[in-house]
């Protein structure tokens, strides 16, 4: 396929900035850059090279060489080891743009690995979810999967469904085998098979559906009315606490986020829009993101403030599941007139007084959750998407055991061949259809 | 030296011989079928039987098409039954035991009675090929022949090598001799890559020696499930008196130790034999070292006719030597005294990587060079008889200028046989299955006729009278379903209840149509039923399909009478007039029968009004002169 390249590291001042190219002919193509290496380079070899262009010197890197088909992509592929100054990677990056180099799509090397068979769609997901794991216990567990395939439950509940599907092959076509005329492949033992299928898939999808908010880290949600100075306590907590502030704030939830690193794994804090009554639409919206993140939050830390004093009325009504901590802001400008108990923490944004108990307690909370992140044995599905399958898959294959009482072998192997597809399609066995270039444009996958 | 000319010649008078010859001639050809040996023709070299799942699918589409196999083994047969009567009518079909000798005999009568056929007997020596055609071939005695298209079915007989104990000895059946020339002539002046392959014989056993009151005996089903749809063939046993019983043992765990201890001696596990196997009708050594937890294994012993007191015991299929072969027998209830008749024996023979082959069984190398049955790696009779009609069909076609005829995969057993080969090629002999078909539901035992019929007659496959009878039978499902539509059952109409799994169409006709013809044909009835009944599950899968060329419709099409098209899917035709066949397939109720017969109807008709024709024209080399057909 066509070369493409991509900085591997982020674009900010560092001491190395990485570089990757992938594609067909890529050393080739490249190789007017590099004078003083050798038309042919070995294989996974590192060069310690000076890039000339348009005769000028461009800095000295190190270049590694991967031969196809044995690099991650499965093409031949090219990865610069530069100085890490965003104007000279940009320089650079636009160096080969000129010269044909595409600048790749998120996640275009993991397809292109995906392509050429070098990853399967499971392994590019647990590489995704090993990436971007809020913790070292989920990272470790993620990496499970990748490094042994055969290990992830969807694939176990694959290898199960193939065994049942070659049992209905064996009844069908070999009628007269001492196999088929045993006991066990009489209907009664194809049914029970069956029902043990259907278990194993349910246990599965309720096993994820405990785990999957472990994936997205442990996030606390700052609400309360507004004015009661949410966003002043967010940016007070991020800015005191540099050393554990993720450098860039996401905005991926619709909301502010910030992230805290503790040694247990990282904290997501996000800062809401303040509950009121309005008709006014873009504030609104803010309002129904808050709301809905109310319930999928892992902690709310409700803040109240001299201006709106009422702590949690507003809560009490929306039947919520989600651990809530009272807490009590500008405790520089007047205490709460009820009595203090009420309220978790009182703190005051602006003066910091008590926000040092404030953090150790956030630290507490993020040891208890990821602690129970890692308390379950079985594994876990990577992602939604995988949940969706398994579900379809449960549901096509939930006439079998009527098909089978009426004596319908051929529709009860239907079901489950229409169940396979799906089956398979999800795994990643079969190349088909667009849903890869779905999985693969949604998630940057280990670029 | 002598020339003879004809429009087909068939080489081979196997299983896929007879039928490329049947239907070459039907079609008008002249020809000529060469046979190494003219008694045997028909010969099952394996074990006495016709059919089974997935074989028993091919059997009644072969007969659906106009074909041989149906009709030969109703008319030979000892002993018939339908299997899977309990897990759903898509996987039912039907086995026949059949007498051996009387099959040949009817197999050489039919052909003997077809006057666009000859048979010779002799071995071809050459062939003379030109620019990527063959002109003629060679036989052994000299004699020349010349042809337009040739079908060549070499079975086990391409490079044959029997193999007992260490010994083997070249031959192509017990008894026989092996082909040697042809492999070469293939690979050397043809372009084709071979492979080598290799199945397997039981010893067969003399049956007064054989004490049947230890054995649990297998009767046959009654009323006689037959093959043929059509009522040309017979309808009661060929004998009188009762069907023949097979017979059910096991081997024992002394067989077990018999065979582990002379492993040494088998070719296959000395490393002597190096052709591959099917994984699925293995020898019985092959059992023993591949299930070691298993200490016995079913045989079922099977008559091989009525004149000979000879048995067939199916499951021991062995090449050990024959002093193991006698102890092996002995070792089993009931055939402690038994004697051998014939030893068992492997066969190792060459084959055709059949991806070397278009979907018309067409050989990409030589333009009229069509080949058919094990030769294609295949095994089976039935497979063999399946490959052996499209190949003749589409030689026949060929010959005549026409373009092919290319069964479908969405719409019978003939088309995924076809496309598996050609698309996939193998690495073992190649055996039908029911688990091989996507279209499982669609593509079943009771309406062959409705799938493949149509086509046949627009092909001209079909002979008037089983025309006649196949407008009727089309005539009786359109005429039935009316009236289950317009008969109504507390509110609903009577069709709805036919859906229903504990539903008999037939208890429903008797009992809520009084006037209904109640003599009509059991699988008319059967056929109609099991439509009704899977209509509702039958998503056609067509993932497959894009194999198959897509032709543009010319819309003079719609305003034609298409014979077997249904007047609901010919409604529908004439008001979306769709541009293509894919077009055409994605309306609802275009059944893939329906846009096969469109299929057809294009091709004849772009031919007809000399329209572009779909098949590249291959450079015509052969002089007006050499032909008289």
């Amino acid at each position: 396929m066509d070369p493409i390249i991509a900085p591997v590291t982020r674009l900010v001042p560092q001491p190395v900035g990485i570089i990757r190219i992938s594609g067909e002919n890529s050393w080739s193509r490249s190789r007017s850059f590099f004078p003083e290496l050798p038309d042919i380079l070995e294989h996974r070899k590192v060069y310690f090279t000076r890039p000339v262009f348009q005769n000028s010197l461009m800095d000295e890197c190190l270049l590694i060489y991967f031969q196809s088909p044995h690099s991650f992509t499965g093409e031949e592929v090219l990865e610069i080891h530069a100085h890490g100054n965003p104007h000279h990677i940009r320089a650079l990056l636009e160096i080969f743009q000129r010269h044909g180099f595409r600048l790749a799509k998120p996640g275009e090397f993991t397809l292109r690995a995906y392509h050429n068979k070098k990853i399967s769609l499971l392994k590019a997901e647990s590489l995704h979810r090993m990436i971007q794991a809020p913790s070292y216990g989920q990272f470790l567990s993620s990496h499970q999967h990748f490094s042994n395939e055969t290990l992830h439950p969807l694939f176990k509940f694959q290898q199960e469904y193939l065994d049942l599907i070659a049992r209905f092959f064996m009844i069908l076509d070999h009628p007269e085998s001492e196999e088929t005329m045993s006991n066990s492949l009489s209907r009664d033992s194809l049914i029970a098979q069956f029902k043990s299928l259907i278990t194993h898939g349910s246990r599965v999808s309720n096993e994820y559906r405990k785990k999957r908010r472990f994936f997205n880290g442990f996030t606390i949600l700052l609400a309360g009315f507004p004015n009661s100075g949410k966003s002043s306590l967010f940016n007070r907590l991020l800015k005191d606490n540099r050393a554990i502030v993720s450098p860039v704030p996401g905005t991926t939830r619709d909301l502010v986020e910030g992230r805290l690193t503790f040694s247990s794994g990282d904290v997501i804090l996000l800062d809401s829009a303040g509950l009121r009554p309005t008709k006014e639409a873009i504030e609104l919206e803010g309002i129904q993101k808050t709301r809905k993140m109310l319930h999928q939050a892992d902690c709310i830390f409700w803040i109240s403030s001299p201006d709106y004093p009422d702590e949690d009325s507003f809560l009490t009504n929306m039947n919520l599941k989600t651990k809530i901590l009272r807490l009590w802001n500008k405790a520089d400008l007047s205490l709460p007139s009820r009595s203090l108990t009420n309220f978790d923490h009182v703190v005051s944004a602006r003066t910091r007084k008590g926000l040092p108990s404030l953090v150790k307690h956030i630290e507490r909370l993020s040891e208890d959750f990821y602690r129970s992140s890692l308390t379950s044995e079985s594994d876990s599905l990577d992602s939604d998407r995988q949940l969706q399958v398994l579900s379809n898959v449960l549901h096509l294959i939930k006439p079998v055991p009527g098909f089978l009482t009426t004596n319908h072998f051929d529709l009860a192997l239907h079901s489950l061949e229409e169940g396979r597809k799906v089956l398979d399609d999800g795994v990643g066995l079969i190349p088909a259809s667009d849903i890869y270039d779905r999985v693969f444009r949604m998630f940057c996958l280990g670029k | 030296m002598r020339v003879q000319d004809f429009d087909v010649l068939v080489i081979g008078g196997g299983h896929a011989g007879i039928e490329a010859a049947f239907a070459s001639a039907r079609l008008a050809q002249k020809t000529l079928l060469v046979t190494m040996h003219l008694d045997l023709i028909g010969q099952m070299s394996c074990n006495p039987s016709i059919g089974g799942i997935g074989k028993g699918h091919l059997v009644r589409e072969i007969d659906a098409m106009g074909g041989a196999m149906a009709s030969l083994a109703d008319s030979s047969g000892l002993q018939f039954k339908m299997l899977n009567t309990r897990k759903g009518a898509a996987v039912q079909a039907i086995r026949a035991q059949c007498d051996r000798t009387r099959y040949r005999i009817m197999a050489r009568k039919l052909l003997d009675s077809e006057p666009n056929i000859l048979l010779r007997q002799g071995e071809i020596v050459s062939l003379d090929v030109h620019h990527g055609r063959i002109m003629s071939v060679t036989l052994h005695d000299g004699t020349r022949v010349h042809a337009r298209s040739f079908v060549l079915t070499t079975g086990t007989f391409l490079n044959g090598l029997l193999h007992v104990g260490l010994d083997s000895v070249s031959g192509g059946r017990g008894g026989e001799r092996a082909s040697s020339r042809i492999s070469q002539i293939l690979s050397q002046e043809c372009g084709l890559s071979l492979g080598r392959m290799k199945t397997g014989t039981p010893p067969r056993l003399l049956g007064r020696t054989i004490n049947f009151e230890k054995m649990e005996i297998q009767p046959g089903d009654s009323p006689i499930p037959f093959f043929s749809i059509f009522s040309g063939s017979p309808r009661s046993l060929f004998f009188s008196g009762p069907q023949k019983p097979c017979y059910l043992t096991t081997t024992t765990e002394k067989t077990k130790e018999i065979i582990e201890k002379n492993l040494d001696r088998s070719p296959l596990y000395s490393g002597k034999i190096r052709g591959v196997g099917p994984r699925y009708c293995p020898s019985i050594e092959d059992k023993v070292v591949k299930f070691p937890q298993r200490d016995t294994h079913h045989i079922f012993v099977e008559p091989e006719g009525l004149d000979v007191d000879e048995f067939y015991p199916n499951g021991i299929s062995t090449s050990l030597p024959v002093d193991i072969q006698e102890r092996v027998v002995e070792s089993i209830p009931g055939m402690e005294k038994a004697v051998i008749l014939r030893p068992g024996y492997a066969v190792e023979y060459d084959f055709v990587f059949p991806d070397q082959l278009t979907h018309s069984l067409q050989t990409k190398t030589i333009d009229n060079l069509y080949l058919a049955g094990q030769i294609n790696g295949t095994t089976g009779y039935e497979e063999a008889a399946g490959l052996g009609l499209v190949a003749g069909i589409n030689a026949a076609l060929h010959a005549r200028d026409l373009p092919s005829w290319q069964p479908d995969r969405m719409s019978s057993y003939l088309g995924v046989m076809v496309d598996d080969l050609v698309t996939h090629s193998v690495d073992e002999p190649y055996r039908m299955f029911t688990s091989r078909a996507e279209n499982r539901l669609y593509i079943r035992n009771d309406n062959a006729a409705e799938r493949l019929s149509p086509v046949a007659h627009l092909l001209g496959l079909l002979p008037d009278q089983k025309r006649v009878e196949l407008e009727k039978r089309q005539h009786f499902h359109h005429e039935t379903k009316k009236r289950l539509l317009s008969t109504r059952y507390m509110g609903r109409p009577l069709l709805e209840r036919v859906k229903s799994p504990d539903e008999s169409l037939h208890e429903l006709l008797k009992t809520h149509i009084p006037d209904f013809p109640i003599d009509s044909p059991d699988d008319w009835i059967s056929s109609l039923e099991q439509d009704i009944k899977y209509e509702g599950y039958i998503k056609i899968s067509n993932d497959r399909w894009n194999r198959m060329e897509d032709l543009s419709i010319p819309p003079e099409i719609f305003e034609m009478d298409l014979p077997g098209i249904s007047n609901e899917v010919r409604s529908r035709l004439k008001k979306e007039r769709p541009k293509s066949l894919m077009e055409a397939h994605a309306l609802r109720g275009v059944t893939p029968g329906a846009i096969d017969l469109l299929r057809v109807s294009i091709l004849k008709f772009s031919v007809a009004n000399h329209k572009a024709h779909p098949r590249i024209k291959p450079t015509d080399l052969i002089s007006s002169d050499d032909h008289t057909g």
